[in-house]
């Protein structure tokens, strides 16, 4: 018996280690684990492919008839989206009217302050100031979700900033709304808007979206509809892979595409 | 008798035994994650903030395959060595110093990404990291210590005779 003892010990552990890996996976299927206070909401499009604009919610800044859409799935408690931030303005900056960019909210679970995050950018949106708001809360990704309400960097640093402690629901909240305050958004509006349904169905909306593309990281990327991929997001590989697409190279360069994707053919 | 399995069984089976719990902790701590990377979350910090940043990176997988599949693997089979090095397989040893060789490899690799590529470390990932190296210090104390005990072994075996 004591034989064959070692190699039933091995066997246990191997059925263990799969039940265990079977149980996990079950307890963390999204049914039964909701996170996110989120109403369901039927997704307005969900079999849209990237770079295809829903005019009704979708944050688009840059050409309307731009030859290049970069389209973004992003979170914004998320670290490497805020450090792509600078480097999609500047490539903003530097293409104009060439370079259309799509922004789509994938607040990740384990990210306590991202839902929150989206709903103040769209809050700040239905009075049409999207962009601001995102553009400040990348900006001061690292201030924000510990409660510190400075922005930019001269901004001294506080010892809860240097902290690993992440503020609480309301402070980010009362943050939040002093970056509506900086921005000259109306407050009332804007703290009613925070909590309201239509703010947390588009985030719902372009949370599914994700979903149904298989979207399971942030920050997301594609570019004229096909997934560019994100280690290579330094300023100069991703203009390297717009002016592919802008001299028509782009079918060669990209690696893989999502299904459903169409494509755009550059102008 | 020239069979893998000597007599008087495993010299040292506490050492083989700790480097089986070990890998036991291991392999829990990679069922996590795979399963946490596979289900399309990232796994919750509770010490540090950059675990989504890490497992969310493409330093996380290797094609669709998340690589704390691979690791997973790793420490099953280094447990399997294990358990059997403790039950008086000696032949298996080699495999198990192959197999940590590896696990170290590879997790000095992921701490320089953690550090100096991605800036940010994942609580998951660091305890990997220090069960891998405490096995291999377990490992190459088993070596240590057949070496230190093989002339006395040899002599009770003389004097048996």
């Amino acid at each position: 018996m004591r034989r064959y003892l070692p190699f039933l010990v091995i066997g246990a552990v191997f059925l263990i280690a799969i039940g265990s890996g079977l149980v996990l996976w079950q307890a963390k299927q999204p049914s039964s684990a909701p996170v996110a206070p989120i109403p369901p909401v039927v997704p307005s499009a969900p079999k849209e492919a990237p770079g295809t604009p829903e005019p009704k919610s979708l944050h688009v800044r840059g050409g309307a008839n731009a030859p290049v859409t970069v389209e973004e799935f992003g979170d914004f408690q998320c670290r490497p989206c805020a450090k792509l931030a600078p480097t999609l303005l500047k490539l903003e900056e530097h293409y104009g009217e060439r370079l259309r960019v799509i922004f789509r909210h994938k607040p990740l679970r384990p990210h306590e302050h991202a839902v929150i995050a989206a709903c103040a950018a769209e809050a700040a949106g239905l009075q049409g100031r999207f962009w601001e708001m995102h553009d400040l809360l990348f900006e001061n990704w690292a201030r924000w979700q510990r409660g510190v309400d400075t922005i930019g960097p001269e901004a001294s640093p506080s010892r809860r900033l240097q902290s690993n402690v992440l503020a609480l629901d309301a402070e980010v909240r009362e943050v939040f709304i002093k970056y509506a305050e900086w921005l000259k958004l109306d407050l009332e509006r804007f703290k009613t808007d925070i909590d309201s349904a239509e703010v947390k169905a588009r985030i719902e909306s372009d949370r599914l979206h994700a979903n149904s593309l298989g979207i399971d990281r942030t920050p997301t990327i594609y570019l004229n509809g096909r997934i560019l991929d994100v280690s290579r997001h330094g300023l100069e590989a991703f203009q390297a892979a717009i002016e592919a697409e802008l001299t028509g190279k782009g079918e060669e360069k990209t690696a893989s595409s999502p299904p459903g994707a169409t494509p755009e053919q550059p102008k | 008798m020239s069979n893998s399995r000597p007599a008087h069984g495993s010299p040292h089976p506490r050492l083989f035994a700790s480097v089986a719990l070990l890998s036991l902790a291991g392999l829990a701590d990679s069922i996590y994650l795979t399963v946490t990377h596979l289900t399309g979350e990232n796994a919750a910090c509770f010490a540090s903030s950059g675990c989504s940043e890490v497992l969310s990176s493409v330093y996380a997988s290797v094609g669709k395959i998340p690589l704390a599949a691979f690791g997973a693997w790793g420490y099953f089979a280094a447990f399997s060595c294990a358990i059997l090095a403790a039950f008086g397989y000696p032949r298996v040893r080699t495999f198990l110093t192959v197999i940590v060789a590896g696990m170290v490899v590879t997790t000095l690799w992921l701490l320089y990404v953690q550090a100096f590529v991605l800036h940010a470390f994942c609580d998951f990932c660091l305890i990997s990291a220090a069960l891998s190296l405490s096995l291999s210090a377990l490992v190459a104390t088993s070596y240590f210590i057949k070496r230190r005990h093989r002339p006395a072994a040899e002599r009770a075996v003389l004097l048996e005779s």
